[in-house]
């Protein structure tokens, strides 16, 4: 409970500084930190990924060594042997997940909202280049530990650009493994991040939410999801042994998969995820009607829902045989019959366009329109339901104190992180009961 | 126009990327016929140890048509032609397959048996001496690449 004298000497504060704050270049009041729809700034959290990615990043630049023969064993040592080099590494890997995750979904849920169009073209464009980025930056972070799945990564890599032109490949791929590695290296540590971090000043919109609760509530589960599901070393790639079926990171299976079918190379690497790029690209030009959001559209659902059901199919056909039920256990599982792939892909999409046309027709979808700004969200608990939660989740938080995780089942490497995480999600909710009862 | 012959005379520049790409291929040992038994395949990095696409196979099959004094000796750059993954050998079905996106090559020729690669892989020429040492002479076709 707060004091009344307390309160207000606390708002003079803030007052100060949301003022002093206003005159300068790039926080001039534009950020808002109270509680708003998670959904509505999905980008921020992508972003504030980006921030500790840089941040993780730098430490792991400490031990890492870019050199061909060397890298794993130096990946290898931050994973066993630093002290909370085990954690530096899975929160670098798993805050990339979540920015690509998070990138998605906040792509998906403006679309759905129209928000791309009417002076958003700008924001709309940057983003997905800084989306695509971001699957090129997470690429070419994975294949610098240089195990056996990198190594399949940085071939195919090459074979890509070779299909797009000879030169690329030359460029991507220097004379030797060393080569490769470096140049990886540079793009990930420098120029990627150079890129995205230029575009991302041209992404920001006007208004930017930081809502602490939830932020610390993302990290949390970084520390929780790393500890409980550490990515691994994999085997170390040496020149000159059998190579085996390696499935790659899994925002990757889907081109996987459409390798996997057989069709031209450029054709399933380039062209097709090429033309799904610019049909999101072109939107905006396309849907040029005015009114606020109204989602009514069978051509403008189909895309959306096809999209999103065509991205999940896609991506688990890439771990799965031909006939996407069972798992890949041998070389023939590997080739995807082309007719039933992309047969199911076309078919899919035009039932989801029958489908919505007719549920709009027959008004059985409402046609919703929504209101103007909708991204402030009820936060207000009753006030004693907010303070016994907040003391559960402050208990809970002593509570690992006296009885850590990790002392219960032995050994295993990642249970003082997700203790970390643990504790670090009762703070987020501690913080977001106090605001709700304040 | 100006511009346009300022960027013709950098156009070189791009060299500074491409350093060492285009390798010497010399005649070199790659292995004695007693490190093979009959039916199996080896290994070997040619002609430089760290470029990607010089990982090569060595494979002692049937004897008659292959290269080597018994015609059993046949050699396979090790890269798919579809997408560069590293292929292995089969011994029981004589096959060299790829564990990315499942192509298949004949062990006696390099041709495509199956999967979604379509050019064969480059045949290294070899030399075996009379006291069984194995020499690489040269590729035909491109390294990583094809026939």
């Amino acid at each position: 409970m707060v004091d009344r004298d307390d309160e207000i000497t606390r708002e003079r504060i803030l007052q100060w500084i949301r003022t002093r704050l206003a005159r300068t270049y790039l926080v001039p009041a534009f950020f808002s930190f109270e509680a708003a729809n998670p959904l509505s700034y999905l980008g921020i959290l992508a972003f504030i990924c980006f921030i500790l990615l840089g941040l993780t990043g730098v430490l792991l630049m400490v031990y890492y060594v870019p050199e061909s023969t060397a890298s794993y064993d130096s990946v290898a040592k931050i994973n066993d042997l630093i002290p909370y080099g085990f954690e530096m590494r899975q929160l670098h890997y798993w805050l990339a997940n979540f920015m690509i995750v998070l990138s998605i979904l906040h792509l998906f849920y403006l679309y759905f909202k129209r928000k791309y169009r009417l002076y958003d073209e700008v924001l709309w464009i940057t983003g997905i280049v800084v989306g695509l980025l971001t699957v090129f930056e997470t690429y070419t972070g994975y294949v610098l530990i240089m195990n056996m799945r990198a190594m399949l990564a940085l071939d195919i890599g090459a074979g890509i650009l070779r299909n797009i032109a000879t030169v690329l490949a030359v460029l991507f791929q220097g004379s030797s493994y060393n080569d490769m590695v470096l140049r990886m290296y540079a793009l990930h540590i420098v120029l990627l991040p150079a890129i995205m971090v230029v575009l991302f000043v041209l992404h920001f919109p006007r208004k930017l939410t930081l809502d602490a609760p939830v932020i610390l509530a993302m990290i949390g589960a970084a520390f929780v999801v790393g500890g409980l599901a550490p990515a691994e070393l994999g085997l170390k790639f040496v020149p000159g042994q059998p190579s085996m079926i390696i499935i790659p990171e899994w925002y990757l299976t889907g081109i996987y998969a459409l390798l996997r079918t057989g069709v031209q190379v450029f054709a399933v690497t380039v062209l097709l995820p090429f033309i799904f790029i610019l049909v999101f690209v072109l939107i905006p030009f396309h849907d040029m009607q005015r009114g606020l959001g109204v989602t009514g559209r069978a051509l403008h659902a189909t895309i959306g829902i096809a999209a999103m059901l065509h991205i999940v199919l896609v991506t688990l056909w890439g771990y799965r045989s031909a006939d996407l039920i069972n798992p890949i256990t041998s070389q023939a599982d590997l080739v995807i019959n082309p007719v039933t792939f992309y047969g199911l892909l076309i078919i899919t999409a035009v039932l989801i366009f029958v489908a919505a046309r007719l549920l709009m027709n027959r008004n059985i979808l409402p046609k919703v329109r929504l209101t103007g700004n909708n991204r402030k969200i009820n936060h207000k608990l009753a006030r004693p339901a907010a303070i016994v939660l907040l003391a559960v989740a402050l208990l809970f938080q002593v509570s690992l104190f006296v009885y850590p995780l990790y002392l219960l089942p032995p050994g295993s490497k990642g249970l003082p992180m997700t203790e970390s995480g643990l504790s670090i999600l009762a703070f987020a909710a501690a913080t977001y009961f106090y605001r709700a009862a304040s | 126009m100006s511009g346009l012959t300022v960027l013709a005379a950098l156009m070189p520049y791009g060299e500074f990327l491409s350093y060492g790409s285009k390798p010497k291929i010399e005649r070199k040992k790659i292995a004695n016929i007693s490190d093979l038994k009959p039916h199996s395949a080896i290994i070997f990095q040619w002609p430089t140890e760290t470029h990607p696409y010089h990982t090569n196979l060595l494979i002692r099959g049937r004897e008659g048509v292959g290269m080597g004094r018994k015609g059993d000796l046949y050699a396979y750059n090790r890269v798919c032609t579809h997408l560069q993954c590293l292929l292995n050998y089969d011994s029981n079905n004589d096959q060299i397959i790829c564990p990315c996106h499942g192509s298949v090559f004949a062990g006696k020729d390099g041709n495509v048996v199956n999967g979604p690669a379509r050019k064969p892989l480059p045949t290294i020429e070899l030399e075996e001496e009379e006291n069984g040492d194995i020499y690489a002479v040269k590729i035909v076709g491109e390294f990583g690449y094809g026939r």
